[in-house]
């Protein structure tokens, strides 16, 4: 049997994150393909449902990066994107889902390596979890 | 110690009644809002000068709806300019208090908080018809298994947050009408010249531990029977996706909810791919969606006040599962919903350093 991949989806705020995934393209560094990146204006524009609905109807694991605390081109979308991610993790424990699955990184257009790095973990970290078992699950 | 007045009531109701009538005919008020009869049942009506009393009865051990929907449907437009006073449950004031932080009611209305006994179901209100106050308070004993589990949990039994409180819960027949700010004290003080400062009555410990204890088994029930895939798989597996939950909780407020939009509107090709995922899937789809991603959205203010449960047509036990989620999502913040409209809403507001590492 094929080793099993995991889908990652990837909300990347505009002004950060996704800079530093093409920087990272460009000056041609890697980072795993699992990886699939969506830009988004600001972290303070994910609503926990886009989470959600990603982890019901596919996705292995969810990240979610933005701008350092203080550097948010908002000023404050990514303080109220950490207060969503809690509120998120919480729900999914006491749901007695796996929080884990979901991270908050902060990850600034220069930091190419860090996103390398920051991928490359969290797809492992997914790989060793194995399939989400919400994942396509029949009430979705 | 509050200004306040003490009466000897031989019927509690009949004495709510008799005040709001006063607080109209004396013109201290143009407007309340109360519970009259209607049907079998009973519906919140605005009352004004002159209006015919005989079928009022604030206290009917029934709830049409949250008052914070009625006081949300008064003031978010536009707050009238004559005084209107809502008489309300405790936690009917503490969906109040977040409406009031979301900006959804205006403070210039008065409320007034009454103790409740407990209330009764819908389906109880359409197999049997609710009976009126008297009768509920003489023979509680005949309805317990009729009470809604919310009001049999519930445990903030009464806030602080209402402009008057009119209490009479284990004080052997005496009502005490309570002015709990500036602008309560001030309509107490018109409506009985002779107020004076006295003590609120406490409390009786028994309804406290009753209570708890009802919560703590809804708590043990989610933790064994509602949490971990499986389980809510099976809890939720009779859902309708109706969203009557969503449309009489007082919270979900917003005025076409995300779930019901066209946000989730996909081509049928999308449902094929998802179908061959796993064989199959559920249609209509987005079931955990709503209810798991509603959770997000509000649990933070959620008051358990388990109007989302009376209103499932298949019994889904949305309380307790709201009520875990509300209290677990709060604590994160130290926030108690509805406990007080100084506390800041969380979703309003972040600290520059908190909640690291993520
Ligand atoms: S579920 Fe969310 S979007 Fe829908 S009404 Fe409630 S808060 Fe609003
Ligand atoms: S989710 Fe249910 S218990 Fe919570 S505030 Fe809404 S109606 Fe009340
Ligand atoms: S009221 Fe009950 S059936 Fe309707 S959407 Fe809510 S949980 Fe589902
Ligand atoms: S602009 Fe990057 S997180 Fe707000």
């Amino acid at each position: 049997m094929a080793e099993f991949e995991p889908k990652i989806v990837g909300f990347f705020c505009n002004w950060c994150t996704a800079a530093a995934a093409d920087m990272v393209g460009t000056s041609r560094m890697q980072y795993p393909p699992n990886v699939r990146p969506i830009r988004v204006n600001c972290t303070g524009s994910v609503d926990s449902s886009y989470v959600i609905r990603a982890l019901l109807t596919g996705a292995d694991g969810v990240i979610v990066g933005g701008c350092h605390p203080g550097d948010c081109h908002y000023l404050s979308g990514n303080y109220k994107a950490r207060r969503r991610v809690a509120i998120l993790k919480q729900v999914l424990d006491t749901l007695g889902l796996d929080s884990d699955r979901v991270q908050l990184e902060w990850i600034s257009a220069a930091e190419g390596k860090k996103f390398v790095d920051t991928m490359k973990q969290f797809t492992e970290k997914i790989r060793e979890k194995g399939k989400n078992p919400l994942a396509s699950n029949w009430l979705a | 110690m509050d200004i306040g007045k003490r009466i000897s009531a031989k019927s509690i109701s009949g004495e709510v009644t008799g005040i709001i009538g006063s607080l109209l005919e004396r013109g201290l008020m143009d407007g309340v809002v109360a519970l009259k009869k209607s049907g079998k049942g009973y519906a919140y009506s605005l009352l004004t000068k002159g209006a015919e009393m005989t079928d009022v009865d604030p206290l009917a051990p029934y709830l049409p709806t949250s008052a914070a929907n009625i006081a949300a449907k008064l003031s978010r437009k536009g707050t009238p300019k004559k005084k209107i006073a809502l008489f309300v449950r405790p936690c009917e004031m503490r969906a109040i208090v977040e409406l009031i932080k979301l900006l959804q009611v205006d403070e210039a209305l008065y409320f007034v908080e009454l103790d409740c006994p407990g209330t009764l179901t819908s389906r109880y209100l359409t197999e049997h018809g609710i009976p009126n106050s008297d009768e509920f308070l003489n023979s509680v004993d005949k309805y317990r298994d009729s009470i809604r589990p919310a009001c049999s949990a519930c445990t903030d039994v009464r806030t602080d947050q209402s402009d008057v409180a009119i209490r009479f819960l284990g004080t052997g027949g005496q009502l005490y009408i309570l002015g709990k700010s500036e602008k309560g004290c001030e309509l107490v003080k018109n409506l009985f010249p002779d107020a004076e400062n006295i003590e609120e009555p406490a409390l009786p410990d028994g309804i406290a531990n009753s209570r708890k204890q009802e919560e703590e088994k809804l708590f043990q029930f989610f933790d064994k029977n509602i949490s971990g895939l499986d389980n809510l798989l099976n809890t939720f597996a009779n859902c309708m996706n109706c969203h009557n939950c969503m449309h009489v909780c007082p919270i979900c407020f917003c005025r076409e909810c995300f779930f019901d939009s066209t946000a989730l509107d996909f081509e049928g090709e999308h449902f094929v791919e998802l179908a061959a995922r796993r064989g199959d899937m559920r249609l209509p789809d987005s079931t955990f969606l709503f209810h798991i991603g509603r959770m997000n959205h509000m649990a933070i203010s959620c008051v358990g006040c388990g109007f989302c449960e009376d209103a499932c047509p298949v019994e889904i036990p949305l309380l307790t599962v709201f009520k875990r989620v509300g209290r677990d999502v709060q604590a994160l913040f130290d926030y108690s919903a509805g406990r007080s409209r100084l506390d800041e809403h969380p979703l309003k507001t972040f600290r520059e350093e908190e909640l690291e590492p993520r």
